[in-house]
């Protein structure tokens, strides 16, 4: 018998091979698949679990910036990460940073993947790889944090808010906030002498400079 | 009577923005019959920021308090009433328990720094936690002077107290608090005669972790949860952790001024409701540093 031969496969009226032939180019994406993302992101802290991930989106459906920003999607990011579409993970890193740490996505997640600490390693990602023009408020936060805590051993909160306005040049903020530095103040709630220091901290301090030196940059 | 001590770890946080929170619990803890002895010399257990800049220093925090709780008081846990700080010494001790290899390098670097090692072992607890396992509804009953009768009140425990459960062990057995919906605040409120109203807010998150770093969506967090607890009918919302206090309470002003009346709602911590039960006057509790109109709720319903 002879093989029929035609450009179309039509079953039931239904003309499919232009279908499919339509369809298959789109599943596949080969062109931005770079698995050197993959393998970067898994080296940060917090990035080793990433691999888990089967991509049920329970972390996104509860996720509590979902609501709140636009685009914010942790099972996404993953996805991204994992596809090597550096692009597409650097056009959200406006998003990405805006992580509130809940913990909701680690909680929930039913693959033991530390959800969390891994949008925090795409933030880390994004940070190293020079995306940001200026640090992020959330990483000048950090670095605020540990010196603090590298040079006294303990956190000065209302401290921490006025060096954090001045670093990122909103002294004005800071002078219409004054009000409620004042009010704490006499409240009793801020500590007005730097007391919040560790007697024995001397050595713990050289430590941590040593260790934050050699996990490279300042923070 | 006999005063058991604890192990106390109040974070930097308490004795910031804090202070009411750190009064009351101590106060609350004295008339149960307990001493918060606060570690000496502690240090900052390094919240969420260590491991962002070094994944080691996230452990060797913790391990310094607990090593210090271990030497100067033979304790084999420590006790905080900070979900961040809960949260943070969790995760160390939980992941190192995992990777013995980590005690071993958080000692070597211990050492170098002078300070005594971590013993593998010891932990921490919830100050809430330890109150409901330790001394539970019952013992609260037995010691309230002045029953918070009438007073509608809505629990909030935010993110870090239950979440996530693979430090917190929440769910895990009757000690531990349920992962979703956690009510070992509503017990010992009810046993101090408070009406507990039902809510969905109790673990949403109030933003605090980003009050600074992106205030915007911050401020629309903890707007959102003021507002659910004033829509369930709540007089006061108490909570049991300080950043949740200090998004929601002594940022009141701020709240209000973007948001109107819709958010109005006194914040209060638990163990200020608690001390008031057992007797406490305002000031024991430190009521007068809450600046959401916590003083006046309460006056209202006849609670101080
Ligand atoms: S919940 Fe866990 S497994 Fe599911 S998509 Fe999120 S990270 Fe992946
Ligand atoms: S920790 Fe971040 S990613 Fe996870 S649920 Fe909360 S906001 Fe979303």
């Amino acid at each position: 018998m002879a093989v029929a031969q035609s450009p179309t496969v039509v079953v039931d009226g239904v003309e499919l091979t232009g279908e499919w032939m339509n369809f298959l180019p789109f599943r596949v994406e080969t062109d931005p698949f770079d698995d050197a993302l993959l393998k970067e992101t898994m080296t940060l802290p917090g990035g080793e679990s990433l691999a888990k991930c089967w991509q049920c989106g329970t972390c996104s459906a509860g996720c509590t910036m979902n609501p709140y920003v636009d685009g914010f999607n942790p099972r996404q990011f993953i996805d991204l990460v994992r596809l090597g579409d550096w692009e597409e993970i650097r056009a959200k890193s406006d998003q990405i940073w805006r992580c509130a740490s809940c913990q909701k996505c680690t909680h929930r997640c039913p693959k033991e993947v530390n959800t969390a600490d891994v949008v925090g390693a795409i933030t880390a990602l994004l940070e190293r790889r020079g995306v940001y023009a200026k640090p992020t408020n959330a990483e000048v936060f950090a670095e605020i944090f540990m010196d603090q805590v590298t040079n006294h051993g303990r956190i000065e909160e209302a401290k921490m808010g006025q060096e954090f306005y001045l670093k990122t040049g909103r002294a004005g903020e800071l002078a219409k906030r004054a009000g409620m530095g004042m009010q704490m103040m006499l409240k009793g709630q801020m500590k007005l002498f730097g007391g919040a220091k560790v007697k024995h901290w001397k050595g713990m301090q050289e430590v941590l400079k040593r260790r934050r030196a050699a996990a490279g940059g300042a923070h | 009577m006999a005063v058991a001590k604890v192990a106390y770890f109040p974070g930097c946080s308490l004795e910031g923005f804090g202070k009411s929170y750190d009064e009351s619990a101590k106060f609350t803890a004295r008339a149960l019959g307990v001493e918060l002895a606060t570690i000496d010399d502690y240090s900052c257990c390094g919240a969420i920021e260590a491991k962002r800049a070094d994944e080691l220093s996230s452990y060797l925090l913790p391990a310094r308090n607990l090593a210090l709780a271990k030497k100067h008081m033979n304790a084999d846990s420590l006790v905080t009433p900070c979900n961040g700080c809960h949260y943070t010494m969790r995760r160390a001790t939980t992941e190192m328990k995992k990777r013995p290899t980590l005690v071993e390098d958080v000692n070597q670097l211990l050492g170098e720094a002078g300070e005594p090692a971590y013993d593998g072992k010891s932990d921490v607890r919830h100050f809430l936690e330890y109150l409901f396992n330790e001394h539970g509804p019952d013992a609260v009953k037995a010691k309230v002077k002045r029953p918070l009768k009438g007073l509608k009140v809505v629990t909030y425990y935010g993110c870090l107290y239950v979440r996530p459960k693979i430090y917190s062990a929440a769910g895990k057995d009757a000690r531990h608090d349920n992962p979703e919906y956690p009510v070992f605040m509503d017990e010992l409120l009810r046993a101090a005669g408070a009406e507990v109203v039902e809510w969905d807010g109790k673990t949403d998150c109030c933003g605090g972790g980003h009050a600074l770093g992106d205030e915007d969506n911050s401020l629309k967090l903890s707007a959102s949860v003021l507002e659910q607890a004033r829509q369930a009918g709540a007089d006061v919302l108490t909570t049991n952790c300080p950043l949740c206090g200090a998004a929601l309470d002594v940022r009141y002003n701020d709240l209000k001024s973007r948001f109107g009346d819709s958010i109005q709602m006194p914040v209060t911590y638990f163990t200020q409701l608690l001390g008031l039960a057992f007797g406490g006057s305002a000031k024991d509790v430190g009521l007068g540093l809450q600046y959401s109109g916590a003083s006046e709720a309460l006056k209202k319903r006849g609670v101080v």
